[in-house]
């Protein structure tokens, strides 16, 4: 099979670039041999990643009018990916305020499970889009990699519920018109608020899988992302509506709570810097040994598994189904993903190893940047 | 008549010794290494020799029929079209195409008359992925009539597919001769599943029909007392 | 040996195969139906499209759906020989009866759909090329104890959760088709995982041998 394609490719003489398209696994494996890969790069040679912020956050510029909240921007090689947080207020459910374990939080019960499970992970939404020149709904990979972002975020442990909730402050008029504000410890709110992140990342372009370049984007925003300070607005606290129901009887709707973002003030989102991560594609394939070429002297190891680093390209994007894709902390995995394994290409073991242990070197090397 | 249980990624045993094995259904090779012979179905691996060569196969039932060419089937007229008709061979798939010209004798002017709803017997006799399939009523052998066209009156009726090649490869099958000792009838039996029976009667219709769809749960030593029970309710 | 599974072949008449599959709280059916006319748009060349969709429990189905249903055609897709069937289309469709663990995670819910996938291929009589079974894991926070098929309750004090899905050759796990861990764990517990779900893949695959040998003595009742 590879000796007929290797005649034929002689006699066509086809261009480097017409052979990726025509034989993307010919090209691939073509190259391979040299010891290098379509791209160019070794084998384990990851791409130099820059990771900047964009200065486009409320509160890291002068102008206050935008509604950014957190950004920042990652290059490696021709790809740009541009993330930035919004946020939104949700009223928390009123069930899980009245959930005695919440209640008992601090100390009384010091029940593992408890403890665990007040402090929950928390999550971005995120909307991953990637500049293809197409409109139109999203394309199926944009939303997996939105909910691969969401699902890894949410179990990484980097952001808590409890960090997104939102203390109250109280902004008062007395008779002269004086605003006074009373911080959250003399103030307590009947309901209580939380905040909930968006992140918004654009794609601009893609060179082959694009997940590891979005986490790093989108947590290297979080990073970097300020929550206001809210206030309720006495003004309208407490206003209280009759409402005549069908029935006859009568309720009242009551504490329609006026909140208020601060321009100006605004707190670090808090994370778990520990668990900052950085996370690692690899492919493996299989480098046949060479029919048909003479080559005594190159020292081929018939059909031999090489992990193939931050996979780039159309040729690797497409013929490269065997994956193993590691998000680490550089000491902890908060991820591993493996697939594309099959009967006849499996995916050994020492390939798991290997690419975990590069994974956290490269973790460790990145994420001091982000 | 009883094979092993076999399911994919099990190891299949190919009698080597009498020299050549072929493989039939349910049974592929990887198109990469052509020596890689593996089970792609669960089923039962039977292996029939015959003069120094073997066939293997793993003997399944599916629910979908895929047309084989050569292979006997029982079909409804969807469509009369132009030259010919549209036949249907299992719900939810395409129907499969009958040709006025696909009968004995039959030429530009003397051509049979089919209706929407009439009930051929038919013989597959073009398969290919990129035309759609052919059916036709001529016997290859002969060039005659050989049993197939329409069929007129009885019931049709539809079966497991696999129970269906058992009784079309098997004529001595038990239901049927338990049949025969109740009354004279006549059947079409289609590797698609459907089969056509005519009795005298509809009384003896009804009855065959119902023993026939009911012996796909029978064992062996069940029929004849089944059978009986069977056309002494009708009668 | 207690089955911990209850998985029934052939539950739907107008498919080419279908089967119900329960695991603790978890309960799913599965349809298949191919070879079929694919559209034109799916249509391959040289093999078949595979045509993968999930409907959850509750509502519709969304980025959620849309995920798990990738990561299943990625096992499907190295299993089933799409070769024998080229322009054709292998419709699969699953129905989360009940995914018996909390909406953030999806762990039982994928290993559910991977296992009735199987049956309802192996129903369908759609050619694969290996069995293929997946079991979900999860580590104990404290003790670092492995749970096997870990219940909605175990799943939120646990500190990582691994699906993993092995192909089976004879009876024995053979290579590995997908895994996927999320939670806080090392390199040496993910590889105890993989070991220890592979151990478990083949002590369930008696039970479901079973299954697959009832379901086709089913069809030849009158062969006996």
């Amino acid at each position: 099979m590879t000796s007929e394609t290797a005649t034929a490719a002689n006699s066509l003489k086809l261009m480097p670039d017409v052979l990726a398209r025509v034989a993307p696994d010919v090209s691939l494996q073509k190259h391979l041999h040299l010891g290098l890969r379509p791209c160019l790069r070794k084998f384990e040679e990851f791409r130099h990643v820059t990771v900047d912020k964009t200065g486009l956050g409320k509160y890291e510029t002068e102008d206050k009018n935008g509604n950014i909240l957190g950004s920042s921007v990652v290059k490696s090689g021709d790809t740009i990916v541009l993330c930035g947080i919004t946020g939104g207020i949700v009223e928390d459910e009123q069930e899980a305020i009245d959930d005695y374990r919440l209640k008992l939080e601090d100390g009384i019960i010091s029940n593992e499970e408890t403890a665990s499970s007040s402090r929950k992970n928390a999550t971005v939404y995120p909307v991953v889009q990637i500049e293809s020149g197409r409109t139109g709904p999203p394309s199926e990979e944009e939303m997996i990699l939105s909910q691969r972002l969401h699902d890894t975020l949410l179990s990484s442990g980097i952001l808590n519920t409890e960090d997104l909730k939102i203390s109250l402050s109280l902004k008062s008029r007395d008779e002269n018109g004086e605003v006074s504000i009373i911080g959250p410890d003399q103030f307590e709110a009947k309901k209580s608020y939380s905040f909930v992140l968006y992140a918004s990342i654009q794609v601009f372009s893609r060179s082959g899988p694009m997940f590891d370049l979005c986490w790093g984007s989108l947590v290297a925003a979080l990073r970097n992302t300020f929550l206001p300070q809210v206030y309720v607005d006495e003004d309208q606290l407490d206003i209280r509506m009759p409402v005549r129901s069908k029935g006859g009887e009568k309720a009242t709707i009551s504490e329609e709570y006026k909140l208020v973002c601060d321009n100006a003030k605004a707190t670090k989102l808090v994370i778990d810097e520990s668990m900052i991560s950085w996370s690692s594609t690899f492919g493996v394939v299989t480098v046949h040994s060479k029919d048909g070429d003479i080559d005594m002297d190159s020292g081929d190891v018939a059909n031999e598994d090489v992990l193939l680093a931050d996979l780039e390209g159309e040729v690797e994007d497409t013929t490269v189904d065997r994956r193993i894709h590691v998000v680490t902390n550089g000491q902890t995995l908060t991820s591993v993903t493996i697939t594309g394994g099959s009967e006849g290409v499996p995916i050994p073991r020492d390939m798991i190893r290997k690419a975990i242990e590069q994974a956290k070197r490269r973790s460790n090397d990145l994420v001091q940047k982000l | 008549m009883s094979g092993t249980l076999i399911i994919p990624g099990d190891t299949i045993e190919l009698g080597t010794e009498s020299g050549e094995t072929s493989i039939g259904p349910g049974i592929t090779t990887n198109p990469k290494d052509q020596s890689i012979v593996y089970p792609s179905t669960a089923g039962l691996l039977k292996s029939i020799s015959k003069r120094n060569k073997t066939i293997a196969y793993i003997e399944h039932n599916t629910k979908r029929y895929i047309p084989t060419i050569h292979d006997y089937v029982v079909g409804v007229v969807i469509t009369v079209f132009g030259d010919g008709y549209r036949v249907s061979l299992a719900n939810y798939s395409q129907p499969v195409v009958l040709s006025a010209l696909g009968f004995p004798n039959a030429t530009k002017k003397n051509r049979p008359h089919l209706k929407v709803g009439d009930v051929v017997y038919a013989i597959v006799s073009l398969v290919d992925r990129d035309v759609e399939v052919e059916i036709e009523c001529i016997d290859p052998v002969t060039g005659k009539e050989g049993g197939f066209g329409q069929l007129n009156g009885g019931t049709l009726f539809d079966v497991k597919l696999a129970y269906a090649r058992y009784l079309l490869f098997n004529s001595n099958a038990e239901i049927l001769e338990a049949i025969v000792n109740k009354c004279q009838f006549e059947i079409a039996i289609g590797s698609n599943g459907k089969i056509w029976i005519n009795t005298e009667n509809v009384k003896t219709t009804v009855a065959a029909m119902n023993a026939i769809v009911e012996s796909q749960q029978w064992k062996k030593e069940e029929i004849v007392k089944n059978v009986n029970k069977i056309f002494k309710d009708v009668l | 040996m207690t089955t911990s599974f209850n998985a029934e072949l052939g539950i739907l008449d107008r498919v080419d195969g279908s089967a119900s599959y329960k695991f603790g709280a978890t309960s799913l059916i599965c349809s298949v139906s191919g070879p079929i006319e694919a559209k034109a748009r799916q249509e391959l060349p040289t093999s078949a499209a595979l045509e993968v969709t999930i409907r959850p429990d509750v509502g519709v189905s969304s980025t959620r759906e849309k995920l798990t249903e990738d990561k299943l055609k990625s096992v499907l897709g190295s299993v089933i020989s799409t070769f024998l069937y080229p322009r054709q289309l292998i419709q699969v469709v699953v129905q989360i009866l009940d995914a018996g663990e909390a909406p953030c995670y999806v762990v039982r819910e994928l290993v559910g759909c991977i296992n009735a996938c199987y049956l309802a291929l192996i129903d369908a009589k759609v050619g694969i090329s290996e069995s293929f079974y997946a079991k979900c894991v999860a580590i104990e926070q404290n003790t670092g104890k492995l749970i096997l098929d870990p219940t909605d309750r175990d799943l939120t004090s646990s500190k990582s959760h691994h699906a993993v899905c092995f192909s089976l050759g004879n009876g024995k796990s053979k290579s590995l088709l997908y895994s996927e861990s999320f939670g806080q764990f090392t390199e040496e517990e993910l590889l105890k995982v993989l070991d220890f779900a592979a151990e478990a893949i083949e002590q369930e695959n008696i039970g479901v041998r079973k299954v697959i040998s009832e379901a086709v003595s089913n069809d030849y009742v009158w062969m006996s």
